[in-house]
């Protein structure tokens, strides 16, 4: 168990050095480079004095390793819109997003369950087909149509929610601003989950051992909540990590539709102000969370089912 | 005996011609209504979004001050937006955009994809050592934070955007078809091939490649509708495809700013999108079952 978590971390962590080195590449491959960007009306001059500042005149290799291993200390470098340390500004919308995240992943993966287990019991009745067309459809709308239309019908037409912003103006009402982007972030995962674990339990159903609990006479809530559905979720558990890294994009496009001060919409500023150290130091961060995320749903995997062994 | 072996060789490396029960199984497929149906609006779609023009001769790009958002009508049949440009003809053009930029993007995505899981399951060694840790890592990159990186470096372009979102699912098609390939180069009619001294570029392109053309089908439908779906969220956050140019997404941002005047605006693109989105993934299902 050790050297396996050892072996994961090991992995995990040039996994993600080469992950610093593609984004770092591609940053720098901006015809122009960063310096040209920073400051489009800048003269030759200020511009020769802004590189030499940034330490963008030195070649690309020993940037690399000067900002990796100021990146492995903690420090990504200031944000050229901010004028403040990327990791304080990330550390400030980060919470946010948690929120925001979190509250979508649980309202998706209890409404996704409960959708799923009702579609596997009515398997090929109508139900099963509502359920099966209304998640196809739910995949091919845009999140940010359905943000737009909620917006019309709840906050304009309503006047039930707020539009947009975390909190109102005198402080409180988190929960209010919080339904209307984590249901859309929610209808995002849902017809993943959905499918997923209709299929997980479909497959459990026709087991053996659950065939011996239903012939044994065991009540069939039980047969299906304790026998069926506690072994189906073990692979929807694995799913979840899998929908972190959609999870984290969907907020991108939800914080902006929103104005959610997270580091989704961060990110869209970021690329639309071309504040290059920003916007590099999320994806980093984000991609070693969504990695650090899954080596944890791994070691949770072996808790939940004392079957898998990790050697 | 030495002509009866090569006969038998023969015979089994031509098991492979997975070609062969094509006209059999397009029978199957324009049989379902989860067929015939999405692959008739698509190509209705595609019609009128390439030739439209030709019959409705109206720009989509020149304003008319005197008759800015007017509602549906006979003139205009979608009406027109905040500058008094036909939304018809905007929605063709970008028919025309969005469509392109989703096909072309899924042959580099499909296309790379496979040669990638090809060359790794066939070659094996160090060739698929190297490519699948590349796909690892490419894979774990949130995909969405990829292409805003892109996006910054390389500008929004229709040709990089096409690349960004050509280059960004491949990942996951390599490692399907690296599947895939692994099992089939166990078969027999490979073995056959090797008896029969093909060479493995031959192998590869003529015995392997044609079974994953079902799987590449299917992964081009659905990648269809993500390409489009990407390339209009990038559009809705004012990084995609930029003004006077109209891609649906971009014509949905351009009706945020006046959705409580004219509501029309910004509910025609998005049925656009979904209707479109919603027959490829269905393609796609569709082709998944019968294959």
């Amino acid at each position: 168990m050790l050297s396996y978590l050892v072996r994961r971390i090991l992995v995990g962590l040039v996994t993600l050095l080469l992950i610093t080195a593609v984004v770092f590449g591609l940053v720098n491959a901006a015809p122009g480079g960063p310096a040209a960007i920073m400051n489009m009306n800048s003269t030759a001059s200020t511009r020769s004095a802004l590189t030499s500042a940034y330490g963008l005149d030195r070649p690309l290799p020993v940037r690399y390793v000067a900002w990796l291993s100021d990146a492995a200390r903690g420090n990504l470098g200031m944000s050229y819109d901010f004028q403040q340390p990327v990791l304080a500004v990330i550390g400030d919308r980060l919470p946010n997003t948690a929120i925001l995240a979190g509250a979508a992943l649980v309202a998706a993966v209890v409404l996704g369950v409960l959708l799923g287990v009702a579609a596997a019991l009515a398997r090929n009745n109508w139900l099963d087909t509502a359920i099966t067309a209304i998640t196809t459809l739910g995949l091919s709308l845009p999140d940010f149509w359905i943000a737009t239309v909620l917006v019309i019908v709840f906050a304009v037409t309503l006047h039930w929610l707020p539009s947009a912003g975390m909190r109102y103006t005198s402080g409180g009402g988190l929960p209010q601003h919080l339904l209307l982007p984590a249901a859309v972030l929610a209808l995002g995962l849902l017809p993943n989950l959905v499918r997923f674990t209709r299929s997980s339990m479909i497959e459990v159903m026709g087991k053996e051992y659950v065939r011996t609990a239903r012939s044994k006479g065991l009540p069939r809530s039980r047969v299906i909540f304790k026998h069926t559905l506690r072994n189906a979720l073990i692979p929807v558990v694995s799913m979840i990590g899998l929908l972190l890294a959609t999870l984290l994009g969907g907020s991108a496009i939800v914080e902006s539709v929103f104005s959610w001060p997270g580091i989704g919409r961060l990110t869209v500023q970021a690329a639309t102000n071309r504040d290059y150290p920003m916007i590099m130091g999320v994806t980093i961060l984000v991609s070693a969370l969504v990695i650090g995320i899954n080596i944890a749903i791994d070691l949770l995997y072996a808790m939940l089912d004392p079957r898998i062994r990790h050697g | 005996m030495a002509d009866v072996l090569t006969l038998d060789l023969a015979a089994a490396a031509g098991e492979d011609a997975a070609a062969a029960r094509g006209p059999e199984r397009l029978r199957r497929f324009l049989r379902r209504p989860t067929g015939v149906v999405p692959l008739a609006l698509l190509t209705l779609l595609a019609l009128c979004a390439y030739l439209g023009p030709l019959v409705y001769r109206v720009s989509p790009t020149d304003t008319n001050a005197l008759a800015t958002n007017l509602p549906l009508g006979r003139d205009h049949l979608f009406g027109t937006d905040e500058l008094g440009r036909d939304e018809l003809a905007r929605i063709l053009a970008g028919g025309r955009l969005s469509l392109a930029l989703g096909v072309f993007s899924v042959a580099i995505t499909v296309g790379f994809g496979t040669a990638v899981g090809l060359l790794a399951g066939f070659l094996r060694g160090v060739v698929e050592l190297v490519l699948m840790r590349v796909v690892d890592a490419a894979m774990a990159i949130p995909a969405f934070f990829l292409i805003l990186i892109e996006i910054t470096a390389f500008g929004n372009s229709a040709a990089v955007i096409i690349a960004v979102i050509g280059f960004t699912y491949w990942a996951q098609i390599a490692r399907i078809m690296h599947g895939q390939v692994l099992a089939l180069r166990e078969r027999e009619f490979v073995e056959a091939s090797v008896a029969l001294g093909a060479s493995r570029p031959r192998i590869m392109l003529r015995h392997i490649l044609p079974h994953l053309y079902p799987s590449m089908l299917v992964m081009a439908s659905l990648a269809v509708a993500w390409a489009i779906l990407t390339e209009s969220a990038l559009s809705f956050l004012g990084l995609g495809i930029q003004p006077p140019d109209a891609s649906w997404g971009s014509l949905l941002q351009n009706a945020q700013s006046y959705v409580f005047l004219d509501p029309m605006l910004a509910i025609i693109p998005g049925v656009f999108i979904a209707v479109t989105v919603l027959m490829f993934n269905i393609l796609g299902d569709t082709i998944r079952d019968l294959f």
